[in-house]
């Protein structure tokens, strides 16, 4: 393990941003973590949405081995095996958008952190009674910021991770964190159709940096 | 008595797109809706076990509905294993639930029917999805839209999900939900109004069943 649990929240708090992307093409799914790395990123989701996704990320891991400070997780794994070959592979956290707890024993004798997707009140509760120090809001934009401020007064020190539908722009953004987000993760609007499509890196880049600029000025 | 396979009663949901869910504790009324629905072209069909009597009318239903070799008869709003066995016993060709209990999946394969549990959130619908769940009935559906839909189906492909509830009878509305990725539709009192129960206006149900069916298609197109 390269990192730390608390290495990795406090990354998450700090940047208040987790890019997340899939692509079957090692290639471009490297670009898009170089020019995101460029673009000021140390956090980043791969999600595990392919047939290829597991040698697309072992390629990912490779390149990270440059970026000493780069913390690569994977996303939408959805049971415990599939959670145990990531971590062997060498995935520095594991994301999933349901709460299944077998996913919670192999990460804890891993000592790895495990952010679990919920949707209700009873699923947080549970996933916090097992251990999870983020938890994934999901699918965030159906629920909304008033979700996530009406439970916040109810659990206290709960850290949201916020995704699905969270948008790049100061009101999206300073809803969410005005609500108590700890970070948001953010895909398809991020990393448009349009930019892959063109494989335009230098506009990622800049995308990139211009969200987690939004994410640190709406915060102050 | 027909049965039917799990894999054809899930055919025929995903080729009409729509099955009516109802209650009524008297047998006529009860016999009388599903004639208008299946004349209307519903060829499967759910009642629901919400009332006192609910058992003796299904029953009785299902005699009636012997007269169409290709009626498939679920029956709907079951909560624990007991009762599951009980309408499994009686003839049910599948099971409906408003929530996801693992000992009515046991019970259903048991007895070789499908199980439909009602789930709301993704955690619920991928539990179900390995207890066995074929199809998924999403609940309420109104209350999580369309939008949840289309963001949980990219994370959990092949799923097939059904919303009930406050689904309407509309293009607008179905087309959002076919539009999101769902299979099949269950529509109750938007379909089978208060209204048309109370003047008994059995060809305005069947006419109402039939739009809803053309409209489906036209979407599914």
């Amino acid at each position: 393990m390269r990192f730390t649990k608390q290495q990795i929240v406090s990354g998450m708090k700090r940047a208040g941003v987790v890019p997340l992307f899939t692509h079957d093409n090692a290639d471009d799914a490297q670009q898009v973590l170089e020019a995101s790395y460029r673009g000021g990123i140390r956090i980043f989701e791969f999600t595990n949405r392919r047939e290829n996704s597991f040698e697309v990320f072992s390629h990912l891991l490779t390149v990270a081995k440059k970026y000493p400070d780069l913390m690569l997780g994977i996303g939408t794994i959805m049971d415990g095996a599939t959670t145990k070959k990531f971590l062997d592979a060498g995935a520095d956290f594991i994301i999933s958008p349901i709460i299944k707890l077998e996913m919670a024993e192999v990460c804890n004798k891993y000592e790895a952190l495990w952010i679990p997707g919920c949707a209700t009140l009873t699923e947080i509760v549970t996933a916090k009674d097992h251990g999870a120090e983020i938890i994934k809001l999901f699918p965030a934009s159906l629920l909304g910021p008033g979700f996530v401020s009406s439970i916040m007064p109810v659990v206290p020190g709960l850290q949201l991770m916020i995704t699905g539908g969270v948008e790049p722009n100061e009101k999206n953004l300073t809803q969410w964190f005005k609500a108590g987000a700890t970070c948001v993760g953010m895909g398809s609007q991020l990393f448009t159709k349009e930019i892959l499509m063109q494989k335009n890196w230098t506009l990622l880049q800049q995308t990139v940096t211009e969200c987690l600029d939004i994410a640190t000025r709406v915060r102050k | 008595m027909a049965t039917y396979s799990s894999d054809a009663i899930q055919q025929a949901m995903r080729s009409s797109g729509m099955i009516p869910v109802f209650y009524h504790p008297d047998v006529d009324t009860a016999k009388a809706v599903l004639d208008a629905c299946y004349k209307g072209g519903v060829r499967v069909f759910e009642f629901t076990n919400r009332g006192e009597n609910a058992f003796e009318v299904f029953v009785q239903l299902l005699k009636h509905a012997e007269q169409y070799p290709d009626l498939m008869m679920g029956i709907g709003t079951i909560m624990n294993g007991e009762v599951t066995q009980k309408f499994c016993d009686a003839g049910a060709h599948f099971i409906v639930s408003p929530i996801l209990k693992s000992e009515m999946a046991t019970v259903c394969h048991k007895n070789n029917k499908l199980w439909i549990p009602g789930c709301a959130t993704l955690t619920e619908i991928v539990t179900a999805k390995d207890l066995g769940a074929k199809v998924i009935k999403i609940f309420p559906g109104s209350v999580l839209g369309p939008g949840f839909v289309s963001s949980i189906m990219p994370v959990v492909p092949g799923l097939q999900l059904m919303p009930t509830g406050g689904v309407e009878p509309t293009e607008a509305n179905l087309s959002a939900w076919f539009k999101a990725g769902v299979v099949c539709v269950g529509m109750g009192s938007q379909l089978i109004s208060k209204e048309i129960i109370e003047t008994k206006n059995w060809a305005k149900l069947e006419q109402g069943v039939k739009d809803a069916l053309a409209i489906i298609k036209a979407i599914k197109k």
